[in-house]
């Protein structure tokens, strides 16, 4: 597979975390691997909420439920904020 | 950082299909990065064997499972045994106990359940977990 340098800006404990989880395979392999973990969970994600639109325009929900549907996500969010 | 996660316990897996308002929580949450997971060891519950499965296992083809780690599941011990301390008559399942360390272990996080209470009392230490019906 071809490889390519780049530059990017990470928290430093988190690169320490990564350093010492990453061991042997070097930090390279580490953060190559958890990129890939991550672009197939942001995928799979992204094709649930198509499905997720697919199923809305089959049995479509009322503006009513949908506000309401936004109130309790914004209560969820004050909920579990710092 | 990491996203804030949303887990699902075995009895909300169909309404993400079914429940119009479930929907559109869970699109408005996703759509704004959170991240779903479904602990494999809901399946036992959530999963009959009958065609009346087919929406849950609709939603679960889609998102797929995570595996339970030694240390979730010991982490999910600690939780149940917080709760049987205290004295309460009824103890949470273990696989509630497993949900309740999914969510820990990925904080924030929002666990939809149909059983809210056993959760909370699982959770009561973890104020950035928060417990929701469908």
């Amino acid at each position: 597979m071809a490889t390519q340098k780049i530059s990017v800006t990470l928290e430093s404990t988190a690169i320490k975390r990564a350093r010492e989880a990453a061991g042997p395979r070097g930090l390279s392999a580490y953060l190559d691997a958890a990129l890939e973990d991550k672009l197939d969970r942001d995928e799979r994600r992204r094709s649930f909420v198509a499905y997720l639109d697919e199923l809305d325009a089959a049995d479509p929900a009322p503006e009513e439920t949908k506000r309401h549907a936004r109130r309790r996500v914004a209560k969820i969010r004050e909920a579990i904020a710092p | 950082m990491s996203q804030p996660v949303v887990v699902f316990d075995s009895g909300v897996i169909d309404q993400a299909a079914s429940n119009r308002e479930f929907r559109w929580v869970l699109r408005e949450l996703l759509e704004n990065g959170w991240e779903p997971l479904i602990p494999t060891v809901v399946l036992s519950e959530a999963i009959t064997g009958r065609p009346a499965d087919a929406p849950a296992s609709q939603v679960i083809r889609r998102l797929d499972t995570v595996e339970t780690s030694q240390t979730t599941a010991r982490r999910a011990g600690h939780l149940r045994f917080g709760v049987q301390r205290t004295g309460a008559r009824r103890i949470p399942s273990g696989i509630d106990a497993i949900v309740a360390a999914h969510a820990v272990e990925a904080e924030p996080a929002v666990v939809f359940t149909t059983d809210t209470a056993d959760l909370r009392r699982l959770l009561v230490d973890h104020p950035r977990v928060a417990v929701e019906r469908p």
